[in-house]
């Protein structure tokens, strides 16, 4: 965790001239505002192997193709923080980070700390190479998480199935698309239930406009929310102006099976 | 606070690094009242070597690698795979003549200090269910055969693990890891 500390001082002031009033004041209603939280999804650059499975899995298409040359990266403006990508990364290059501020008499109190997700289940399912289409040039080794793959420059290529874990790294960087690898991905663990109070539900749609895959449906009696393809980003929760929709944590220290 | 908890670990420290200096140089806002960093991450270095003098070339350390990586070099001391080597010190131990050592560095960070100290042989494991991936690649190869999937985890026969380091190593997640006493 990082926490800072900035003196009240200057931002008071700057807001003051802003809106020309004393500073006191200034600080009298800015003391009342609760604890300010933000989540973030942050790519490790150095960590990421190229596999693409975040770009893969995003279902807001948030994240940039990563190629041989550039890591994976995430696009704030699309992002919608559900944090698949973070789940499904099979090296641990996502963090996801939450950011707090708040104020402590004259100071101004930033704090950074990592969340920790739970990751799914990434398995290798079947590995193909084409020996002929390779040149060896050793690029997959380079890549590879385990260190399962060994290139000899320009003579021979080498897997090792046992440490293979399935990412596809290798497939993706190759030049001459000489692997095709399968793998078995796990259920997301999301851990969460989402609930729609259909008493309290007002019919505005606004859920159904901010629903960034469509998943929420208008019916007779209000909206209904496919739970099965939910990605709990709490869009919906947050722009309801009635409270109608909920999103309970539920406890399973159990990993889903692969589907 | 620094002074109690290196008291309590009981070693000087190699080094000792301010790391306020460092995150301030990224931030183009100078004035902070303070910044404080706890991080769980560590900062390892590891080296082996052998000391050729006084190396007898009785290759015990050969037989006893679990992972296989000394080779016999006779009439020269053996070779060792660095690229390989999990640190787990066991021909360190079985050395006749302690020609085999082992530099095992940690650095961690104690109230906005790097603390540099060395390692010694890991004594306990410790294994995150929620950074696994399940890829099984652990279980695959562990020269022990220690590790087992069950009820959706992993899960250690710690009468049979003999605490090589060598799943945490290759870990892609790095969900196992390992500690060790502070020197």
């Amino acid at each position: 965790m990082i926490t800072i500390k900035k003196p009240i001082k200057d931002i008071l002031s700057s807001i003051s001239q802003e809106l020309s009033l004393e500073s006191e004041e200034v600080y009298n209603i800015i003391k009342e505002i609760n604890k300010m939280s933000e989540k973030y999804i942050h790519i490790t650059p150095k960590k990421c192997i190229r596999c693409g499975l975040c770009y893969d899995e995003c279902p807001v298409d948030a994240i940039s193709k990563p190629t041989m040359r550039n890591p994976a990266e995430i696009i704030p403006d699309k992002c919608v923080n559900c944090e698949i990508c973070a789940k499904t990364c099979p090296v641990d290059a996502i963090i996801v980070l939450n950011g707090k501020a708040f104020i402590e008499g004259k100071e101004i109190i930033y704090q950074l700390r990592e969340v920790e997700v739970d990751h799914r289940t990434v398995r290798l399912k079947n590995y193909n190479i084409d020996l002929e289409k390779c040149v060896k040039c050793g690029v997959c080794g380079r890549f590879c998480p385990t260190g399962a793959i060994t290139v000899e420059r320009k003579k021979s290529f080498n897997v090792d199935l046992n440490l293979c874990i399935g990412c596809r790294a290798c497939e993706r960087v190759c030049p001459r698309k000489a692997i095709k690898v399968e793998n078995e991905l796990g259920k997301i663990p999301f851990n969460k239930e989402i609930t729609v109070d259909n008493d309290k539900c007002v019919k505005c749609l606004v859920c159904i406009s901010e629903c960034p895959i469509n998943i929420i449906k208008e019916i007779d009696i209000g909206v209904e929310i496919d739970k099965e393809s939910c990605i709990f980003c709490g869009k919906c929760k947050k722009v309801c102006p009635v409270h109608a929709i909920k999103i309970k944590k539920i406890n399973n220290n159990f990993k889903e099976g692969i589907l | 606070m620094l002074l109690s908890k290196i008291k309590k670990d009981g070693f000087m420290p190699l080094e000792i690094i301010s790391t306020e200096d460092i995150i301030k140089g990224h931030f183009k806002d100078k004035n902070l009242n303070s910044i404080d960093l706890t991080l769980d991450e560590k900062i390892i270095k590891k080296r082996i070597g052998i000391d050729n003098e006084k190396c007898i070339t009785c290759n015990v350390c050969v037989e006893v690698c679990p992972l296989k990586i000394i080779s016999s070099n006779i009439p020269s001391s053996p070779k060792i795979n660095h690229k390989k080597c999990v640190y787990c010190f066991s021909c360190v131990e079985t050395c006749p003549v302690k020609a085999i050592s082992i530099k095992y560095l940690i650095g961690r960070i104690v109230k906005n200090y790097l603390i540099v100290n060395s390692h010694g042989k890991n004594e306990e494991l410790i294994y995150n269910n929620k950074k696994c991936i399940m890829c099984l690649a652990c279980k695959k190869n562990c020269p022990f055969g220690v590790i087992y999937e069950s009820e959706g985890r992993i899960k250690f026969d710690m009468k049979k693990c003999t605490l090589c380091g060598y799943c945490g190593y290759l870990c892609p997640p790095n969900a196992i890891d390992f500690k060790g006493p502070i020197k």
